[in-house]
């Protein structure tokens, strides 16, 4: 863009100062961004009147796309990826000329590709903004576009997505081993259930064990500072990549207002920034609620189209074939992420492996102090977040990624296929694909602040689409056991087992284990004596009593890192919060069986908790 | 995200801890040539032979503490429960090694404080013939490590592994209760030592920590409790054994206790051996006088607990004294200071060779180790466990409560038919029906049946066969004498 030419273009079309455009001569000296991008992000001029301005400096016309389509059947003749890599669109073809509508100097490049497709063409360009030509996409490919956010994984790699909720020999597996199981019963009920027993009980002690050992090395690498502040005070504007971050709202017109301010206190050039916002088509009210707010010229709107299934990481699969940043980040509607966040992920991309493809950002809660649940809740996310996800990195295990906050370089989320539509906790099973795929997901010390969930019935919702997608992405990604050991090794299958495949299991396999003990002390009967041999006696004794102890202690970690000493003796009311578990569980189970790919909704905004500007530390 | 970070070599610690215990497994492999068995060792291997006799894990529900019981089921013999103390020690000494180490006390004079602590003949025999004792000073030396680290730098795993270590202790002794306490309530005075202003007033800080450090104790002692009231119908009855360390706590009439009085010049006569503890006391406090009440806290409540009816041992006591100075010991001594602590050495050692132990038990495994010959009473109870142990199957009606000796040297239960069994009872009632042989102590244990009715007059249809210095084997009328020795 011819920099100095493009400012007093405009300033002698009197869309900018002087003063504006010194402000932003000395911004873009700072950033070397681009200085059509820096007055856009610095509110000086509108997107649309910048690149009239430089219609007139390529000397071409402008083109409104909004009120000139595209032609759908010359458009379907392109590879869509490159309108959005290169900025252009071609509108229509009359005769041997073609209009191609571009947001960038019109260049040799693009009028090689154009002829490659339709042959030794006229190219005549018209200038308009990225905006139109992402509008036109959206409007002109719509189905294309809903298809690949839909079933790009699927067409890719089917044996890597939920749609298929079980493979044909996962089906044939299942039912063997059902009717072996029925079969056994029937015909030796005593050894068989005692052998069930014994089972149960030794997968709850190895997960006891496994998450001992997980949170002790996290709590050992406490003070480890994946990024410090020296290294982030090192980095120079000028050096920092384009970020682009994803929002997926769906009927969250209540807190449109609360993200634009939170997206505001970033501090990361806004010119590098670049703010999508997933607005599904269907959701008028939240669209309009987003118009409302004005947001800044770097926030897009991405209307997804409506289809089946109404996911997040469908609506974030539109968002990434959109984005154009070097990293991409995802946030919820409602998150409040350290203003440092960005910078932070830059450093650890920028010093970690070469195969390190998402780092993942702490979660936690402002609304902790709201009632039992979100007390409960924080304490669970400040123990995962701060010590779990620590300790697996630290034993290089890999790291189930959590719903937001997780930056990835944008080339490997595409090379990786994006997210399952069809899987309900997608940021999980992407974490695991992409450990398959020879990847590494690490953690860095910055936090996501968010609002806990303060509803029961909100809260089993959303637990229970969690745990439905822990369950979806074991199958999906035990469809090959072998083949997944091969590619990822014992040690990282065995860690994925016990966390993903652990969880939903152990919040199983509790409440039968806790009636039979419930039943005994009430009523002192023997009947189930003949389950628990000697050997199974003491190992349920250990579970029941030690283990159960230890998870509660273990959460007691919680408490320190972010100084919640107060929530301390809510860890010991843990075993309540696990019977919330076990309810979302069943559902979960149920739900897999019915409806596998139902987005259950976590209503957000629904927190009393007014001042979230500090969090509840003591 | 993970950075790039070299596994620490764990091998040196480990040959060096390994190292450690190499003399004290000398020791024990000395005193057990010469036949020499700790009582309570004798108790560990009796019951491992019992349970494993018996297939009956359950038994441990019975026996508190489960992990020396545990530990020793592994192998069975005399011997192995001192060499199970004997790794306790080498660990114990590499901990206090490292503390020493870390806080800078030079390597001549660290040697000299590690041969020191292990020095005082108490504190030797505990270290190998006491696999409780040993195991609950290296869990308590370990607990008090993490512990100091924990309240300096407020290094979280520090803190928890300091709770666990105590939680695993209360497997070994249930002194580990006392400590947790002890801990958690030094916090609130360490806190103030080590945190500025600002920070002491985070209470709810210090509440937090205290409660981390005694969350695994009261954890494994419910754990323990409840499991005692499912096996016997009473959550405390494994505190109320006649063996046990606090039985007189909860039986003070059935058993001897100390006045305070006494308690405190049993405390001040431990302390009294021990001149390193002084110096190193009173370095700590006149750095600060929070020290001097933390020292205090121990030192009266031992004296309390001595007092209460609780055996707090000799060997113990000193232990926990010598850990818990040195471990805390200022980092970086003066010169003057560490002369100080030099001579306090010299005088420690001069007074381990003048004051024998107090214990019997103790100045018994002594000329154990330096004697050419094993001890008459030794020799006598070796040769008739040994001819015991050859009797048929369930033949020997006897308790284990106090036949406990015979049955661990004679490295088999299955010759004896014990309370544990089904028929027991009644073969006490009638045991010309049930066995050939009866074995009673003269000296009666509570509530044990057997003696009450025996101890004095043959049951039915048996002869007195043989006695020996507190006891008396009847054999019956139509069953072969047993041993060939007669009673001296």
């Amino acid at each position: 863009m011819p920099t100095r030419r493009l400012g007093e273009q405009l300033l002698a079309l009197g869309i900018i100062t002087e003063k504006d455009l010194e402000r932003a001569l000395a911004w873009q000296k700072r950033t070397g961004e681009r200085l059509g991008r820096i007055l856009i992000a610095l509110g000086a001029v509108r997107r649309r009147d910048m690149y009239h301005a430089l219609a007139t400096l390529w000397g071409i016309p402008f083109v409104d796309l909004t009120q000139r389509l595209p032609d759908p059947e010359l458009v379907q003749k392109f590879d869509p990826e490159r309108f959005v890599h290169d900025s252009f669109i071609p509108i229509e073809q009359k005769g041997n000329v073609v209009e191609v509508a571009t947001a960038e100097a019109p260049s040799d490049r693009v009028v090689e590709y154009i002829q490659s497709v339709l042959g030794p063409v006229e190219v005549r360009f018209l200038a308009t903004t990225e905006w139109d030509i992402d509008y036109a996409i959206r409007a002109t490919l719509r189905e294309w576009v809903l298809d690949l956010a839909t079933y790009g994984l699927y067409y890719r790699h089917p044996e890597e997505c939920a749609y298929t909720v079980l493979t044909r020999s996962q089906f044939i597996a299942l039912v063997i081993g059902a009717l072996s199981l029925v079969a056994l019963l029937y015909f030796y009920p005593r050894p068989t259930a005692i052998a069930i027993n014994l089972l149960i009980n030794f997968a709850f002690l190895a997960g006891i064990v496994f998450k001992f050992v997980i949170a002790l090395a996290g709590a050992s690498a406490e003070r480890l500072e994946p990024v410090t502040q020296e290294e982030i005070d090192a980095l120079k504007d000028e050096e920092l990549p384009h970020y682009t971050i994803l929002v997926p709202v769906y009927k969250e017109a209540n807190i449109i207002a609360k993200l634009m301010n939170n997206l505001r206190a970033l501090d990361y050039p806004p010119e590098k920034l670049e703010i999508l916002l997933l607005l599904e088509e269907n959701d008028t009210e939240t669209i309009e609620a987003a118009r409302a707010a004005r947001p800044p010229e770097t926030v897009t709107f991405v209307i997804v189209p409506d289809g089946k299934p109404k996911t997040k990481p469908k609506a974030c699969n539109v968002g990434l074939f959109f984005a154009r940043g070097e990293y991409l980040v995802i946030y919820d509607a409602e998150d409040r992420p350290d203003p440092d966040q960005l910078k932070k992920a830059v450093v650890a991309f920028r010093k970690g492996p070469e195969n390190l493809a998402c780092v993942q950002a702490a979660l936690n809660y402002f609304n902790a102090e709201e009632n039992f649940l979100t007390r409960m809740f924080t304490l669970e996310y400040s123990y995962w977040f701060d010590y779990m996800l620590p300790g697996l990195d630290k034993l290089r295990l890999p790291i189930p990624l959590g719903g937001t906050s997780n930056h990835f370089r944008t080339d490997v989320l595409r090379e990786l296929g994006g997210w399952d539509p069809f899987n309900v906790t997608e940021d999980a099973d992407l974490g695991i694909r992409a450990a398959a795929q020879g990847y590494t997901v690490g953690v860095i010390n910055s936090t996501t602040y968010e609002e806990a969930n303060n509803h029961l019935g909100n809260w089993i919702r959303q637990r229970s689409r969690w745990i439905k997608g822990y369950m979806q992405t074991v199958l999906v990604h035990t469809r090959h056991p072998i083949e997944l050991a091969r590619n990822v090794g014992l040690r990282n299958l065995i860690g994925f087992i016990m966390l993903i495949g652990g969880t939903p299991m152990t919040f199983l396999a509790a409440p039968p284990l806790w009636l039979m003990y419930a039943g005994w002390l009430v009523t002192r009967s023997h009947g189930f004596d003949f389950l628990f041999p000697q050997g199974i006696l003491y190992l349920s004794l250990f579970n029941l009593l030690l283990g159960n102890g230890l998870m509660v202690y273990l959460n007691m970690l919680a408490v320190f890192k972010r100084r919640y000493y107060h929530l301390l003796p809510f860890a010991l009311l843990n075993p309540v919060y696990w019977i919330f578990h076990s309810i979302a569980a069943y559902k979960a189970l149920w739900q897999l069986l019915t409806k596998p790919f139902y987005w259950e909704k976590t209503i957000h905004g629904i927190t009393r908790v007014t001042d979230e500007s500090s969090p509840p530390s003591t | 995200m993970n950075p790039p970070h070299l596994p620490p070599k764990r091998w040196p610690k480990v040959v060096f801890a390994l190292l450690l215990a190499l003399p004290m497994a000398g020791l024990a492999w000395l005193a057990s040539r010469n036949l020499f068995l700790s009582n309570l060792h004798a108790h560990l291997v009796s019951k491992a032979l019992i349970a494993i006799s018996r297939g009956h894990l359950e038994f441990i529900g019975f026996s508190y503490p489960p992990f020396p019981f545990l530990l020793t089921a592994v192998h069975p013999t005399t011997l192995t429960p001192s060499l199970w103390a004997a790794l306790a020690s080498g660990v114990l000494l590499w901990t206090l090694w490292e503390q020493l180490s870390d806080i800078e006390v030079p390597v001549i004079l660290r040697a000299a404080l590690v041969l020191v602590f292990v020095a005082p003949a108490p504190t030797a025999f505990l270290l190998t013939q006491s696999l409780n004792g040993a195991f609950s000073l290296m869990f308590y030396a370990l607990a008090w490590r993490s512990f100091l680290r924990f309240i300096k730098e407020r290094l979280t795993w520090a803190g928890f592994n300091g709770g666990l270590w105590l939680g695993i202790a209360f497997f070994f002794n249930v002194y580990a209760l006392f400590w947790g306490i002890l801990y958690a309530a030094s916090t609130f005075l360490l806190y103030r030592l080590y945190h500025t202003a600002k920070q002491r007033e985070e209470r709810q800080t210090v509440w937090a920590m205290g409660f981390i450090l005694i969350f695994p104790p009261l954890l494994t002692f419910s754990a323990w409790s409840y499991l005692s009231w499912i096996f016997t119908g009473s959550p405390l009855q494994f505190l109320k054994d006649p063996s046990g360390p606090i039985y007189a706590f909860f039986r003070p009439n059935a058993a001897s206790t100390y006045t305070l009085w006494q308690a405190a010049k049993l405390t001040a006569v431990d302390l009294f051996r021990l001149p390193v503890v002084w110096v190193a006391g009173i370095l700590c406090a006149l750095d600060s006088w929070i020290w001097g009440a933390v020292y205090a806290l121990i030192i009266v409540g031992i004296t309390l607990m001595r007092s209460w009816g609780f055996v707090y041992p000799e060997a113990l006591a000193q232990g926990t004294f010598m850990i818990m100075v040195l471990m805390a010991l200022p980092t970086r001594l003066t010169r003057p200071r560490r002369i100080l602590l030099a001579l306090a050495v010299v005088l420690q050692a001069i007074l381990v060779v003048l004051m024998p132990s107090r214990t019997p038990e103790v100045r018994a495994w002594q000329n154990a180790l330096t004697a050419d010959h094993p001890a008459v009473q030794d020799q006598l109870e070796e040769a008739i466990a040994q001819q015991l142990a050859k009797a048929p199957r369930h033949s020997i009606l006897a308790d284990d409560r106090n036949a406990y000796r015979f049955i661990a040297r004679g490295h088999t239960a299955e010759p004896y038919l014990l309370p544990m069994d089904a028929t027991y009872t009644t073969a006490v009632v009638n045991p010309q029906e049930y066995v050939s042989y009866v074995l009673v102590a003269e000296k009666q244990t509570p509530g044990e049946p057997l003696g009450t009715r025996y101890a004095y007059q043959a049951p039915p249809g048996f002869v007195l066969s043989a006695t020996w210095p507190g006891w008396r084997l009847y054999r019956r009328k139509d069953a072969p004498p047993l041993l060939s020795l007669s009673a001296p």
